[in-house]
């Protein structure tokens, strides 16, 4: 059965300043000192105080405040601010789980830090970085840099620093298995922590110790020490080294098959977990949940508690919780007879693995097929004592296939992640270069075509127009800066209505030119939307009928302007002048495009009305220069009948 | 007493940018809370000032009204976004509503339909036209079906909306058809503009991390 291992605590070093002030308040202050000061160190410290205040809280906004402090200080090139935002900030980011950044920040404070050959600010940021390196599981890297760290801290007689290089110290050498070593380290440092009275340390390290002591099989001595850092963290009310203390506690009785009790203590922390926000604590307590399930035979139940353990992992995408999820899940699920999601998830484990760990892909497959092998040896004997002979000598041939699979899979997998990997890699370089490329093309396919021409002109049309509009606008808004401050004035509404009259101009003017409404479809809807919205505002009643099936009609510039004005021009004028009560506007599309726009009003006097007429005239003119036609008759009202080809 | 609505302007333009300030001063029910020339400021000094809804124009100099807005909802603001544009029928639009906005605004649009529109973003409706309404069509068919969580893909309903409006449709003449009311249709709307948030974060999370080994 799979170990699990708790989280262990590591310590890092954090230049937090507590407000002494109540919250409330010291917020308030907070900001507005922020918003008064100009840009000097207090304001950096202003906004890392901001984002430590949230952190607890809202993670994702302190991030982002220490990002800005981070700006700043590094815009104004202060040493101390930096080194304050580089600690704070990547602390921060190691509770998101986000490392990769974390290292970035570390080892560039730590590049600070060596250039002004500044060694406690080297050390720190050493310890910081052995930390990051620990979080990502690469244990040689972390050691190598605790080691360089706690060499300055003794050269420089920083005690409190040294002791949580031991502390750390301890985690690395009990994750990578070497407990003797471990458990000496975490003892100096409880010696340590005792002679300079440092509590917190104390309780956390009295709790690493039960860890390592569990993994040792020494269950009642970790029990014992396990017991006393909970006490210390009762006495110091720090909640999270509690809850760290109950994890411990759940995790040892596990490992000690007391399943009840560790079920307990579990549940315990779960609800803790819950109350302080702890998603990765909330998981692991899940998962013990889970394991004990698994143990005590109550299959549903631990399932339902891993997939809840499994979503908040997955959710994060912590590695190293998920890399412990994979297999108890593949379990579980094998054990409640679904074999397919059981295979699944072993899947993802391998990949998982193999991503982890690329830089030794040979070692780790090997590792992970005997891994595999392991796991299904324990099951398949768990399955031999049941089944009778014949069985079992289908299920070793079935599961030889799947061990052949399996090992064929992870080949093909590394092939294809690293393959993948190199392709995203490539990609994200050349994103911006591919995105230019695409639109290149799409140019060239459009400039091969026979609007060519127009379109590249249209193009530089549209750019003028953007200054025109944007210069219209600004007369716009000066007016309406104008009619809010003074009285109504006509004038001003005059030129409220003219600009906007113009801007709405420009728009209909850039939508024709744009080749990207180019369709049928496309005019048909612009014309909808606008004249509904037009139609609504003068209150007259209006019917579109327009057939269900558009046809796939690409339709030039200068074909939809034409058509879209004259429609526009039609029903204006029937507002205006028709005295009608309702307008119908119908669309077909059998060979032509017909558009007939009916209303019931009084008609058209064609032998008087000389101004409308030129009207009439260049709407045709406009149809004609399409290859359309315009005819307008009285029927009950007025009919004005568009049409115009459609070539396919 | 009516509780106000805080208003925040990004606008380089200092007429318009005036302008738009006059007519959220001078109207009961609506405070203007602070307004800025660039979206550097404002990245900076949004999240403090905590306005209901921001008036982001797009064409900025220096940084665009969209990647503030990018910055500002991958941190978790909880501010409304209201795109102010010259032109309707802009690429950038889409390309703003996929970032975080909820909303856009005409810059030819009458002062009262301004404030309007911004209370109608405030109390959780959204404005959409038939070509951004294609476009969404387009888009979300082309996220992969296999999602059942609803966070992600449009419901049915949400489907046949944007599909009535991409063919030009009203929200008063949906509302009639569909026979709910429009201010159902609107928040069908905001709800699409939310999954369109969700779809692109997720993409981009996907670029991140690669297949996420899916079966």
């Amino acid at each position: 059965m799979p170990k699990l291992i708790f989280w262990l605590l590591i310590g890092s070093i954090v230049i937090h300043s507590r407000p002494a002030l109540s919250q409330a308040s010291n917020s308030a202050e907070l900001v507005s000192k922020i918003k008064t000061l100009p840009d000097n160190k207090e304001k950096v410290n202003a906004f890392i105080d901001y984002a430590v205040h949230l952190e607890s809280e809202d993670l994702d906004s302190a991030l982002y405040y220490y990002k800005i402090a981070g700006d700043l200080s590094k815009r104004l090139n202060d040493y101390e601010s930096m080194h304050r935002y580089a600690r704070n900030y990547t602390a921060a980011l190691n509770t998101k789980g986000d490392f990769d950044t974390s290292l970035e920040v570390n080892l560039w404070s730590l590049d600070l830090a060596e250039e002004k050959g500044d060694s406690l600010n080297v050390a720190k940021s050493l310890v910081n970085t052995a930390n990051v390196y620990n979080f990502k599981g690469l244990f040689e890297d972390a050691i190598q840099y605790y080691v360089k760290a706690a060499k300055y801290f003794e050269k420089l007689h920083e005690e409190d620093f040294l002791n949580i290089v031991y502390q750390n110290l301890g985690v690395v050498f009990d994750v990578t298995g070497q407990f003797e070593r471990s458990l000496d380290y975490a003892s100096k440092s409880v010696l340590m922590s005792q002679r300079v009275g440092d509590s917190l340390t104390h309780a956390n390290v009295l709790i690493n110790m039960a860890g390592t002591l569990s993994s040792m099989n020494l269950y009642d001595s970790a029990i014992r020490l396990a017991t006393d850092g909970l006490f210390i963290a009762e006495k110091i009310k720090d909640r999270s080294v509690g809850l760290n203390a109950h994890l411990a506690l759940a995790s040892i009785f596990n490992s000690k098959k007391e399943y009840q009790k560790s079920n307990d203590y579990f549940q315990k922390s779960l609800a803790e977990a819950q109350k302080l926000h702890y998603d990765e604590s909330v998981s692991t307590a899940l998962q013990g949940l889970a394991m004990n399930g698994l143990a005590l035979k109550n299959y549903k139940e631990a399932d339902r508690y891993i997939m809840r353990a499994y979503e908040i992992s997955k959710r994060h995408g912590v590695f190293e919780t998920l890399n412990q999820q994979y297999p108890l899940i593949a379990d579980i699920k094998s054990h409640l007879g679904d074999h397919a999601s059981a295979y699944k998830f072993l899947l993802e484990y391998v990949a998982l693995n193999d991503s982890l760990n690329s830089a030794s892909l040979k070692k780790t497959m090997n590792e992970l097929e005997r891994k595999y092998q392991v796991e299904k040896k324990e099951r398949e004997m768990a399955e031999k004592q049941l089944e009778l002979e014949e069985n079992r000598a289908n299920i070793q041939k079935k599961n030889l296939w799947l061990a052949a699979s399996v090992v064929g899979i992870v080949m093909i997998f590394s092939l294809l992640l690293y393959g993948y990997r190199l392709y995203k890699k490539k990609q994200q370089f050349h994103e911006q270069y591919i995105k230019t490329l695409q639109k290149e093309q799409e140019l060239g396919e459009l400039k091969a075509s026979l609007q060519g021409r127009e379109q590249e002109r249209s193009r530089i049309a549209a750019e003028m127009h953007d200054d025109l509009g944007t210069g219209v606008t600004s007369i716009l808004f000066l007016a309406e800066g104008l009619r809010q401050s003074n009285e109504q004035s006509a004038e001003t509404k005059k030129i409220v209505d003219t600009s906007r009259n113009l801007m709405a101009q420009v728009n209909e003017i850039i939508w024709s030119m744009n080749s990207e409404y180019d369709t049928l479809e496309d005019l048909v809807a612009y014309i909808r939307n606008t004249m509904s919205e037009f139609l609504s505002t003068v209150n007259l009643a209006y019917e579109f009928q327009v057939p269900e099936q558009i046809p796939a009609v690409k339709l030039s510039g200068i074909e939809r302007r034409n058509i879209y004005l004259v429609v526009k021009e039609v029903i204006h004028n029937i507002v205006k002048h028709a005295h009608a009560s309702k307008v119908e506007i119908s669309f077909s599309f059998d060979d032509r495009l017909k558009i007939i726009i009916h209303d019931n009003g009084k008609g058209i006097d064609f032998s008087t009305q000389r101004r409308f007429s030129n009207g009439l005239k260049n709407m045709e003119s406009r149809m004609h220069a399409v290859n359309g036609n315009f005819t307008i008759r009285n029927e009950g009202g007025t009919l004005a009948e568009l049409t115009a080809p459609l070539s396919v | 007493m009516q509780k106000q609505i805080a208003v925040s302007i990004v606008e380089d333009q200092e007429d318009i940018r005036q302008g738009m300030q006059k007519i959220f001063s001078n109207t009961d029910g609506f405070v203007c809370r602070s307004v800025f020339e660039n979206a550097e400021d404002a990245v900076l000094q949004l999240p403090l000032d905590q306005p209901d809804v921001v008036i982001m124009d797009i064409n900025l100099p220096g940084m665009t009204g969209i990647e503030a807005i990018r910055q500002l909802k991958s941190a978790g603001s909880p501010i409304q976004f209201m795109m102010f544009t010259i032109y309707e029928n802009s690429e950038h639009v889409l390309n703003a509503l996929a970032a975080g906005a909820s909303g856009y605004l005409l810059k030819n649009t009458p002062a009262d339909k301004i404030l309007e529109a911004v209370k109608e973003l405030h109390e959780g409706g959204s404005p959409m036209n038939s070509h951004i309404a294609r476009k969404l069509v387009v888009s979300f068919q082309k996220a992969p079906p296999s999602k059942e969580d609803e966070a992600y893909s449009i419901s049915a309903r949400e489907r046949e909306i944007l599909e009535l409006l991409s063919k030009g449709l009203l929200y008063k003449e949906i509302s009639h058809k569909l026979n709910i009311t429009t201010g159902t249709v609107k928040q069908h709307i905001h709800k699409i503009y939310e999954k369109l948030h969700v779809q692109n974060r997720t993409e981009a999370l996907l670029k991140v991390f690669g297949s996420g080994g899916k079966s």
